[in-house]
């Protein structure tokens, strides 16, 4: 007999399922590292749904998300793949600014370090306000700014005027 | 501009991950996450109410007729004649109890333990793998009940050196009352309103205590029902918790209670 809350938690889920799952590749850049982070944010969301499902549940499973992750990140102090500066050339795109295939994509932002990432993530996929990255993250305005121009150019992502420095 | 471009690129990932969730494996993980939780509860209830109970308040029959206790480590010697040993049909008996008070109440999850096993930062009742049935110490079943964070029920044994359960001013960060009574030779502890450290703001629970008269062999059994809401302040949380009757009859209910075991683990 399911209990009453796991219909919603099952449909709150299933529902953005797509979104979280992409989300947590771009955060972890490996599907190993994003699976085993959705496993611990769910796992919390559904530990304290009640409570979640009366708020914004979109909202605290993308800041469980980030949370999470920083919190491996912070923790080990190890990345897996340090941050480069140069990205290799490639072949010109029939669309600008859209990579090659999926898998480039994942090879690129796995080039970028987990705090490019983070903020990417933040601001760009979850479109959080410079100011609330900046606080979540713990550092000014301008360097979630250069951070993310910096990391957006990386992966041949235009970066619009009025987000420029 | 900037974020549509790259919200494409990101949904454009082969993430290499299952098109669907698998959410038996996210709730089952957050079930376990819950009983923590209430595992921590459960040691502000007990260890740390004992630090001023009296045995008078306690066991009712005042100093006279305490059975004297052991202050050697908790560890028991296996009596000569231990009860029969308790099985898995134990918590068919506590399903059909809870079933009589809640009739909503829906089976979650149980923890049963025959030992202690490292879990974290302590320690938690773990059954062993066959069970030693004739050991087990400690059972808990969790069930869904709408409205509630949570409510299970859990039996346990211990030695005559543990923390005995009680009032205690010292018990929670906040309680908003807690009464002692007699019930047929139990003493029935009523732990109401209470806030745990730690716990987020709003939780508030209401906590069952059935302490059973020291056995023969010196051990002590507490049998208790507890149900969390969350989001809640305490005036809206006193009516949305089980009524304290339905949960004392629940906690006194005989199915409720775990044999005694043969042996109770130390826990180090």
């Amino acid at each position: 007999m399911a209990a009453p809350d796991d219909a919603g938690f099952a449909e709150f889920v299933s529902g953005s399922w797509r979104q979280l799952r992409q989300a947590a590749v771009a955060l972890t850049g490996n599907s190993a590292d994003a699976e085993d982070l959705l496993q611990t944010v769910l796992a919390r969301t559904y530990a304290r749904w009640p409570r979640v499902a009366r708020d914004d549940a979109v909202a605290y499973v993308r800041r469980g998300l980030v949370n999470a992750y920083v919190d491996t990140w912070r923790r080990h102090r190890v990345m897996k793949v340090e941050a480069v500066e140069e990205v290799p050339e490639v072949a010109s795109h029939d669309t600008p600014g859209r990579t090659d295939d999926r898998a480039e994509l994942v090879d690129l932002l796995a080039r970028l370090s987990p705090r490019e990432r983070t903020m990417l993530v933040m601001r760009h996929y979850f479109d959080q306000s410079e100011q609330d990255v900046a606080t979540a993250m713990g550092c000014s305005v301008g360097t979630v700014k250069s951070t993310c121009s910096r990391a957006l150019q990386r992966l041949r992502i235009p970066v619009s005027t009025t987000e420029e420095l | 501009m900037t974020n549509e471009l790259f919200k494409a690129e990101v949904d454009r990932i082969d993430s290499g991950l299952p098109d669907h969730p698998d959410l038996t494996s996210y709730m089952r993980s957050g079930r376990a996450i819950r009983r923590r939780r209430r595992g921590a509860v459960a040691l502000g209830a007990g260890a740390l109410a004992a630090a001023v109970v009296t045995p008078a308040v306690l066991w009712g029959g005042g100093p006279a007729t305490q059975p004297a206790k052991d202050p050697a480590p908790s560890s028991v010697a296996p009596a000569a004649s231990a009860p029969a040993p308790v099985d898995a049909s134990f918590g068919d008996g506590v399903t059909a109890a809870v079933a009589e008070g809640f009739p909503d109440a829906a089976f979650l999850d149980k923890t049963v333990g025959d030992h202690y096993e490292k879990s974290g930062i302590g320690v938690e009742p773990a059954l062993g793998t066959p069970p030693d049935w004739a050991n087990v110490f400690f059972w808990r079943q969790g069930y869904a009940v709408d409205g509630l964070q949570f409510f299970d029920t859990r039996a346990s044994w211990d030695g005559a050196a543990a923390p005995a359960a009680g009032c205690s001013s010292t018990a929670f960060e906040v309680e908003q009352q807690c009464t002692t009574t007699d019930v047929n030779g139990y003493t029935v502890v009523v732990h109401d309103g209470v806030h745990v450290q730690g716990e987020p703001e709003g939780d508030w629970a209401r906590l069952v205590q059935v302490v059973a008269p020291i056995s023969e062999r010196g051990n002590t059994q507490v049998t208790e029902v507890m149900a969390q809401v969350e989001g809640m302040s305490w005036a809206e949380a006193e009516s949305a918790l089980p009524d304290i009757d339905r949960m004392r009859t629940l906690a006194l209910d005989e199915r409720l209670r775990l044999p005694e075991p043969a042996t109770i683990p130390e826990l180090r």
